[in-house]
């Protein structure tokens, strides 16, 4: 047996003729690939980088998925807040509209009761007790009645030592009815009169129980002719009863049921199992390393959470200071409720530039792993000076042009 | 910890929304807090920005000066797409500087932006030399 001999000439031949089927399958595999480098013995150095690339687009468009689905749960809170706002806004608008039906809840001043005197200024001629006051030190007043649900009150108001102004009388019939604070509410009106009001709309009672020194009248309090009347005429103890005013008590019902509306649009605002509107957070992660995110904190807007609540209702909107108070609540949930939509508009915005920034990289990603070849750097060089004299002129130089003009740039102009 | 900087005699230096100028002799500056720095030789304005990669650059630079991508990255990311398909094989630079941007690491993004400055150098002198 001998061995086969290869002259060097024939070896050569050989040699060549396998790199040249090497180098066939090689560019076989890459027309049917479209990639120029397809496995790390091609050319190591741009296969990796090529793979690199691969890789980071992949990465970058699985955070897309979670961009997406982040913005698209910020679009479901904000729609859930234009419609709460609305509801909030329906409901402010029955309150107005309710008091202007007048109201009935029993009230005495000398406005209504004892209508035909002439009011008592207690802003030009402020005291009860004191300068030009017609009354004494231990006159007390017991104020007395029962509200819409026929619970009686009572209490008294015991005059001081002058002076004593009106306006000091009023507070102290506000503070002084322990455990009822809310039930009546006394007030010097823009016309100086006092006016004393059963919030709760039931019945009122307003009686000079003890009347020390001068002879006193209730006209004295209210309103008076003067000289003063005898102390028999008119009575001591004035009293109003009140009766049902059905529009007011109609816009309260409504009042309570946009509440309940409220309520349920928060729990229904959920997309995809997070309810930003029923105290879910969001994270939205913004690169692979997820060092850079978005943390959207979720707010509880069910009517309670909005500061909102039936007990405002509690008197059938009966009285001014009751639909006073609830517009008060709705203004300043409205104020919540637009607070809210700025901040996830905010976050939306951030967000969405977010989308559109990763998803221009991906695509530049994908140029570079797709197109990676072989640099022809004359040709690269020439495609850039053809770009550079193109660019003179384009659109891109005109907006870089107006946001430099904006920025702190122009100083440098 | 303060950021020195010294300025050479009528340097300029951006520090957040305001120009610093040195007066006509070296002047050390201390800075502390948060804010965008850019010295004189960093800045590139329109007139200077006169080719693709300093565009990017002037862009990316906006951006770290505003410290918000929103207004500027679509006109970036036109800029970008122009370059790659005149010169695919800056790539790499121009995925560093996306991921720098993404990472909210806007100085370190116009570092890159510079590298790309310099690669664009090297390709265009490809052509003028040969």
């Amino acid at each position: 047996m001998s061995d086969i001999v290869l002259s060097s000439g024939i070896r050569n031949n050989l040699l060549s003729l396998q790199n040249s089927a090497g180098l066939l399958d090689r560019t076989q595999n890459r027309l049917s690939t479209g990639r120029k480098v397809n496995t790390a013995l091609d050319d190591p150095l741009n296969y990796f980088q090529s793979t690199a690339l691969s890789t980071r687009s992949t990465d970058l468009g699985r955070l897309l998925d979670g961009i997406g689905q982040g913005i698209k749960t910020l679009e479901t809170a904000d729609n859930a807040i234009r419609a709460m706002t609305r509801l909030v806004e329906t409901a402010q608008a029955g309150a107005r509209t309710s008091l202007q039906s007048a109201s009935t809840n029993a009230k005495i001043g000398s406005g209504m009761d004892l209508a035909s005197r002439t009011a008592i200024d207690y802003v030009a001629q402020p005291n009860l007790v004191g300068p030009n006051g017609k009354f004494q030190a231990g006159d007390t007043f017991t104020i007395s009645g029962t509200d819409n649900l026929a619970v009686a009150f009572t209490f008294n108001v015991a005059l001081p030592a002058a002076p004593y102004t009106g306006a000091q009388f009023a507070a102290a019939i506000n503070a002084s009815a322990p455990g009822l604070a809310g039930t009546v509410n006394a007030q010097i009106d823009s016309a100086g009169r006092l006016i004393i009001d059963n919030v709760k709309g039931g019945t009122l009672q307003v009686a000079l129980s003890t009347d020390a020194g001068t002879p006193n009248t209730l006209n004295d309090l209210f309103g008076t002719y003067e000289p003063p009347l005898a102390t028999s005429t008119p009575t001591n103890t004035g009293v109003i009863v009140t009766t049902l005013n059905v529009t007011r008590a109609s816009f309260a019902n409504q009042y309570n049921e946009l509440l309940a509306q409220i309520t349920n649009l928060a729990k229904d605002a959920s997309y995809n199992g997070t309810n930003l509107l029923y105290g879910k957070s969001l994270d939205m992660i913004f690169n692979e390393e997820a060092t850079t995110k978005l943390i959207v904190r979720g707010v509880v807007f069910d009517s309670a959470g909005l500061g909102l609540a039936t007990t405002d209702t509690a008197y059938k909107f009966q009285s001014d200071v009751e639909i006073n108070a609830a517009i008060t609540k709705l203004s300043s949930s409205l104020k919540s409720l637009r607070a809210q939509a700025s901040t996830f508009g905010a976050n939306m915005t951030v967000a969405q530039t977010r989308q559109d920034f990763t998803k221009e990289s991906v695509k530049t990603l994908q140029i570079g792993a797709d197109i990676l070849r072989a640099a022809d750097l004359n040709e690269e060089g020439a495609n850039l000076l053809a770009l550079q004299t193109r660019q003179q002129l384009s659109v891109q130089a005109l907006s870089l042009a107006s946001q430099s003009d904006q920025a702190v740039l122009r100083l440098f102009n | 910890m303060a950021l020195k900087v010294e300025l050479k005699p009528n340097e300029r230096i951006i520090v957040g929304t305001v120009v610093i100028r040195a007066d006509d002799q070296r002047t050390r500056l201390f800075i502390e807090g948060e804010a965008p720095i850019l010295r004189e030789k960093d800045i590139l304005t329109v007139t200077t920005a006169d080719s693709p990669a300093k565009r990017i650059y002037l862009a990316v630079q906006l951006m770290y000066l505003a410290q918000d991508i929103t207004p500027h990255h679509q006109v970036y990311f036109d800029l970008v797409r122009q370059f790659l398909e005149a010169a695919p094989s800056a790539a790499s630079i121009v995925n560093e500087i996306n991921n720098r941007i993404l990472s909210a690491d806007l100085y370190k993004a116009l570092k890159a932006s510079k590298r790309l400055i310099a690669y664009e150098a090297e390709l265009m002198a490809h052509v003028q030399s040969g």
